[in-house]
């Protein structure tokens, strides 16, 4: 596999869009960032991150439905390329590896949680 | 329901492009109707409103990037089913729409696609983009350098030292004197009586001189023992030295509270981190070991911060800072110098330190000078009435704001630095008329655009605004590339002010802010008016034939002859410097530097006393000549350039019998003149005859000779010296002692054996070149004594140092003086060019009725001469005026130097017709039938 180094805020966005599922779009992302990550974003950090994974192949976007909310314009919904889902396991495995081997004392009760 | 602000709507419409902007619109106008539901109506508008700010932000920065990306990136997109597939997807929000059509339908915003259009229209024409960027950043450039040191020096305080604000320097005046070194006595009264000052510090270099800048070499302190011993600059400080400047070490504790209190004189001393970083290798384990001073241990008990500068960034920091009490234990008889007084009480120990005081926290400078001027008079009456006695004046002392630099270094660096300015500033504004004549040039090829676009409806002020974005879009770039450059010749600027800086000094923020202000007035200021000029197009006749606008010619004119008077201003005062530089490597020193090496040795730091150091000097004499390939040896008290010293003489039966006549002068061993290669033009030189015991001789130069006793012969005369009576047995030869720029002055000299001094300087004449012999003649002197500490110097390199200063300035305004010249003459070049090619149709028309080619040549020559002429009229007139004020760094060449004053401004002209035969020759070939039927 080709390495792909992401920016911890494109990892964010990757696991918002894997959140969302079928209603990832620009709105929702938005919502999950704040809500998940404690992140008030823009929208338009969001479309640039969002436009670097798909140059990237990590997601790609479909236009969706009008609906009334919107003011009858469509949305572009993002979901995540199989080489997507796979990166955000690879990066999720390093992390796992590499928290098991923290020692818990020196997280003290942080750990613990 | 609320709707989001209408304007922000209008904006988002402006930024985003046409094809995405339905879902951003959607996305944005779900979140809005989420937010008024659950934060209110206003902050949903607030929040709509950023939304939109940060999305051009985003934009601009994607256009930026693409525009990096240049054609590499693929213009493809899927089409009109969504699915985005790929690296290559279409799912770019912020993607500029690349047709700058589309802006029609109400797509993207103007500004946006104005900085597209600009950032394309640049790429289109890169050479004449690159040489405008290349104008502006010169310019920028030059000016961040000097505004660098100006900020640096003037403006940011000292690094490392706690408010700065409350520091003051103090000063003093007695009679017509003045100075700011002090002696340890007024340190100690001061610091004991002040009230005004919450405390005081002092510092001098060791043991008389300043630091590593020494003027003689001295100053030095002999570090390390045997063969590893070297030299090092050391200043002697007050305990609480960085204790008053608030300054904790880079490491260690710094002097301990004995030494801080001026109670214990601890053998303790303080590195310097950059000498700490060279001599010791950056070892941690050099703290609070032992390192011998002069063969005494001393404890280093800490290294400054790396950040510390000390008070005066022009200054630079000793190697090592000595408390000045403890000094006594590697100068005998320092102790007793700083507190010698006269037998009335006045004092009689050398000034030589510096004193910075904090000042009370609210207490004003005034208030200060008050305190300390009520001070002064207690010290008057303490010290009786010395002063008035010695200097015709009661002593004052005047605080001032301006700690960090003495008063004539202030003044000596700002004529520098606005020399300089000067320099670089006119660079600047011929490259901003340059660039200005660029955007003309460009804005009369563009007429027939603008008059296309403003008959399509493009109103004036959008087409002013299309003109002015490119212009700032020009300056930000050559603004940028200015700061590169300013980063990249940090050297040069502190090397060409006479300060010693730590390292060179990088540009920061403040430097880079000014830089791009600089840049984006120059754009407004020259890019506006061609532009303003431009958005006036009247559209009918445009599109029938190309204009042609007399008052325009006329400004243009204006522009080259600006450029051409500036230039011929730089060329001058460069050419004045060349010729100086020039004439100090011509100039008859009146000894031979060449094959010439100095070993300079401090004999009382090496532990010596008198009668040993006597037997040293001779041994060593007879030691050196033995060494292979040496003509001559001999020993003196003072090298050329590198301080001197002074006498008030007087001789009997002369009109100086009373008053005396100061003079410099030298101690010089057996067989000087010879060394030196100073012939002697009456009597005899000094020789290894002339020891204690037998009568005291003296040989005089010229000068001396000519002024003491005009019209006679000196020789057989008394002169009166240091208590004692010379015979004067010998006249030298006048030579250049302490500065190039000095004229010849009188001097003496007297063997150095009778006088022992400290400090021996042994001058070594070579058969071959120096550079081989260096380290035979150390050994020889080893021989005598392994322990000696050595600094050798060649009299080249001493003779060298006097012109290099010379030599940076003459090399910088002769770059600044030549890209002015060029800059000029592309100025004149693109002109005239633009000229002929408006001028195609009149000139067909008048070859056509019969105008001879050499007629048409002739006028466009006549043009470019006369634009010339009267910019090398103004520059002449303005060079006579000002290189009077270079009077001070000329040597040798007046400041209205005829040779100058004539070849430049001929020089200059030359230049100017060659650089209208292009377009004259492009004129006088202009075929009538085609110019007539070409539009």
């Amino acid at each position: 596999m080709v390495e792909i180094r992401l920016r911890e805020f494109e990892e964010l966005v990757l696991l918002s869009v894997l959140i969302a599922g079928p209603e990832a779009y620009g709105t929702s992302l938005q919502r999950i960032l704040a809500e998940e990550a404690r992140r008030e974003v823009s929208l338009g950090a969001i479309y640039t991150a969002l436009e670097r994974l798909a140059r990237k192949g990590l997601v790609t976007s479909e236009l969706g439905d009008p609906t009334p909310v919107r003011g009858g314009r469509r949305k572009r919904h993002y979901e995540l390329t199989p080489e997507g889902i796979e990166h955000v396991r690879g990066v999720r495995s390093i992390r796992d590896r590499m928290w098991a081997k923290v020692p818990a004392e020196l997280l003290g009760g942080e750990a613990a949680k | 329901m609320t709707a989001p602000p209408r304007w922000a709507r209008f904006a988002l419409r402006r930024v985003c492009s046409a094809r995405r902007l339905p879902e951003v619109e959607g996305d944005l106008q779900e979140a809005f109707t989420g937010w008024v539901a659950t934060r209110g109506a206003s902050f949903a508008r607030r929040r709509y409103w950023k939304e939109v700010a940060l999305l051009s932000c985003w934009r601009v920065l994607g256009v930026w990037r693409r525009h990096q990306d240049g054609r590499t990136v693929k213009r493809a997109r899927t089409g009109r089913e969504g699915r985005g597939a790929g690296p290559a997807g279409g799912s770019d929000p912020t993607s500029p729409s690349r047709t700058p059509g589309s802006r029609g339908q109400g797509g993207t915003s103007g500004l946006l696609q104005d900085i597209r259009f600009g950032l394309r229209r640049l790429g289109k024409n890169p050479v004449s983009s690159g040489v405008a960027i290349l104008l502006l950043a010169i310019g920028v450039g030059g000016n961040a350098m000097v505004f660098t040191v100006v900020d640096a020096v003037f403006v940011e305080p000292p690094p490392h030292i706690r408010s700065p604000q409350e520091l003051v320097g103090l000063d003093w005046m007695m009679g017509r004197n003045n100075g700011v070194d002090f002696g340890y006595y007024d340190y100690e009264f001061y610091r004991d009586q002040g009230t005004a000052f919450a405390d005081i510090l002092a510092y001098g270099g060791f043991p008389g001189s300043r630091g590593r800048r020494t003027d003689d070499g001295g100053g030095e302190v002999v570090v390390g023992r045997g063969e590893d011993a070297q030299q090092a600059g050391a200043w002697v400080v007050s305990g609480n030295y960085f204790q008053v400047l608030g300054s904790p070490m880079g490491m260690g504790t710094g002097f301990s509270p004995e030494v801080q209190a001026e109670a214990e004189p601890l053998a303790e001393a303080v590195l310097s981190h950059g000498y700490w970083q060279r001599a010791l290798g950056g070892d941690p384990s050099a703290l609070d070991s032992p390192l011998f001073l002069n063969g005494v241990p001393f404890r280093v008990a800490g290294i400054t911060h790396e950040e510390f500068r000390g008070i005066n960034p022009g200054e630079p920091l000793p190697d090592i800072f000595i408390p000045i009490l403890s000094a006594e234990a590697i100068s005998m008889g320092f102790l007793e110098q700083l507190r010698r007084f006269h037998p009335d009480g006045s004092p009689s120990a050398s000034r030589f330190l510096r004193l910075v005081a904090r000042l009370e926290s609210g207490i004003g400078l005034e208030e200060a000078q008050a305190q300390a001027t009520v001070l002064q008079e207690n010290w008057n009456a303490a010290f009786s009435s010395w002063a008035e006695t010695v200097y015709g004046g009661s002593y004052q002392v005047r605080v001032r704001s301006e700690f960090n630099m003495a008063p004539f270094e202030s003044r000596l660096l700002k004529r520098q630095l606005y020399f300089l300015w000067f320099v670089v500033g006119a660079v600047f504004l011929i490259g901003c008329t340059n660039l200005a004549i660029l955007l003309l040039a460009g804005a009369v090829a563009r007429e027939r655009e603008m008059g296309i676009r403003s008959s399509l409806g493009a109103g004036r002020r959008r087409l002013l605004a299309q003109l002015v974005t490119e212009s700032l879009i020009l300056s930000t770039l050559g603004g940028l590339a200015g700061v590169g450059l300013a980063i990249l010749a940090a050297g040069a600027t502190t090397a060409s002010v006479s300060m010693d800086f730590e390292g060179p000094l990088r540009p920061d923020g403040s430097v880079i802010l000014f830089a791009l202000l600089l840049s984006a007035g120059a754009a407004v200021l020259f890019g506006t008016a061609p532009a303003w000029r431009l958005s006036k197009v009247d559209v009918a006749p445009l599109l029938q034939r190309p204009g042609q606008a007399r008052r325009r010619a006329l400004f243009r004119g204006g522009l080259v002859v600006t450029q051409t008077a500036l230039s011929i201003l730089l060329l001058i005062g460069g050419a004045l410097l060349a010729r100086s530089a020039g004439a100090i490597q011509r100039l008859d020193l009146g000894f031979d530097p060449e094959r010439r090496v100095a070993l300079s040795i401090q004999l009382d730091n090496n532990g010596y006393e008198e009668a040993e150091g006597q037997t040293f000097v001779v041994n060593a004499l007879d030691r050196l000549v033995q060494v292979p390939g040496v003509r001559t040896v001999t020993t003196c008290n003072r090298l050329p350039f590198l301080g001197s010293n002074t006498w008030t003489f007087t001789a009997p039966g002369t009109d100086f019998s009373e008053q005396g006549m100061g003079s410099a002068f030298n101690l010089a061993g057996p067989g000087y003149f010879e060394t030196m290669d100073i012939s002697i033009v009456a009597g005899r030189p000094i020789t290894g005859d002339d020891v204690p015991g037998t009568p005291l001789v003296a040989v005089v130069n010229e000068v001396f000779a000519q002024r003491m006793w005009p019209g006679e012969s000196p020789l057989g005369e008394t002169l009166d010296f240091a208590g004692q009576s010379a015979e004067v047995v010998g006249v030298a030869e006048t030579a250049v002692y302490l500065s190039v720029t000095q004229g010849p002055r009188p001097f003496a000299y007297f063997p150095s054996l009778h006088f022992y001094q400290g400090r021996q300087n042994f001058i070594v004449a070579t058969e071959a070149a120096t550079a081989g012999m260096v380290a035979p003649l150390q050994a020889a002197l080893w021989e005598i004594d392994p322990n000696l500490a050595i600094s050798p110097m060649s009299l080249r390199d001493l003779v060298d140092g006097q012109t290099s200063d010379y030599r940076i300035w003459t090399t910088l305004i002769s770059v600044f003086a030549s890209i002015a010249l060029f800059l000029a003459l592309v100025g004149l070049y693109g002109v005239q060019s633009s000229m002929v090619a408006q001028r195609t149709r009149e000139i067909g028309i008048r070859v056509a009725l019969g105008a001879k080619k050499g007629t048409v040549l002739g006028e466009v020559l006549r043009n470019g001469l006369l634009m010339g002429g009267i910019g090398t009229v103004a520059g002449v007139g303005a060079a006579l005026a000002l290189t009077r004020l270079m009077r001070g760094f000329l040597v040798g060449v007046a400041p209205t130097d005829p040779l100058v004053f004539i070849t430049v401004p001929i020089l200059l002209l030359m230049a100017c017709a060659a650089a209208s035969l292009v377009p004259a020759l492009r004129a006088s070939r202009v075929n009538p039938v085609e110019a007539l039927t070409r539009e």
